[in-house]
């Protein structure tokens, strides 16, 4: 069952908290975070957030088409190790 | 047909996972970006799952996909017994066939390897894996004496330069990005 549009979105409120704080002083600086389940605003764009993934923080950097999505979706807690050498690509977002 | 090609110039585009049917068709899982040139080429290099097996040059007589996963008929699989022997096999390709990639895209074996360095100069180590990360890609970077692994996250914003010429990416991280 979805979240009830009346409570509106989960934003964990301690990183909320570090991010406007952040954006008060004008700083940027990694915010470390265990909440993937917290809801990606519009202050968290431009900052980068370590997000957990149950063995290590991730660092991501928040862009603007993350927002709405959950932190834990963009730091995968399974990591398949694919074939070595194989034709794949990575690109610099 | 045997090709006397060095293995570590060959890039994996496939691996065969099982027979399909009886005439000698084998699903082939697809470890490329590029799925579409199974239908474009004509050879590929079959190098067995044994070490010091021989490569083979084979054709691709028909290809088709199914199920995320490729379909072939090689000319040398004509019967499912013929498939049970390259079960595991992997179709490579060679260097001087990879597609040209776009400006910031870089194929992940060339970027495994790269020294990363800061803009003052500092040496971080070397990029050992690349973690998909939803949005934008990691780079896992290990540092040869210490052993301290860090994540730099593949955007443009901490990634200044990757050069694969001088073998060195660029980068300016923030406050705790790094931990040397």
């Amino acid at each position: 069952m979805s979240r009830s549009i009346k409570k509106g979105p989960y934003i964990d409120k301690d990183l909320l908290k570090k991010v406007k704080a952040l954006n008060y002083r004008n700083e940027k600086k990694v915010v470390k975070t265990w909440a993937r389940s917290s809801t990606i605003v519009p202050e968290m764009v431009g900052h980068t957030l370590a997000i957990h993934n149950g063995h290590r923080h991730v660092p991501i950097y928040i862009s603007e088409q993350m927002v709405g999505h959950k932190l834990g979706e963009f730091a995968m807690t399974r990591y398949f190790r694919g074939h070595a050498g194989s034709e794949k690509r990575t690109k610099l977002k | 047909m045997e090709g006397n090609r060095n293995k570590e110039c060959l890039i994996t585009i496939g691996k065969i996972i099982k027979p399909f049917g009886i005439r000698g068709e084998v699903q082939v899982e697809i470890l490329t970006d590029f799925p579409h040139r199974f239908f474009e080429m004509e050879s590929l290099f079959l190098v067995r799952e044994k070490q010091n097996s021989p490569i083979l040059i084979v054709n691709i007589e028909s290809a088709r996909l199914h199920k995320k996963r490729a379909l072939l008929k090689l000319d040398v699989i004509n019967s499912i017994e013929d498939a049970e022997l390259y079960r595991n096999s992997y179709l490579k390709i060679s260097k001087d066939d990879l597609m040209e990639l776009e400006d910031d895209e870089f194929y992940i074996f060339d970027v495994i390897g790269l020294e990363v360095l800061t803009v003052e100069g500092t040496n971080v180590g070397k990029v050992v894996k690349v973690i998909p990360a939803g949005y934008h890609d990691v780079y896992e970077v290990m540092h040869p004496v210490t052993g301290k692994v860090n994540l730099i996250p593949a955007c443009k914003q901490f990634v200044k330069e990757v050069n694969l010429e001088s073998r060195k990416i660029i980068i300016e991280p923030i406050e705790e990005l790094i931990d040397l």
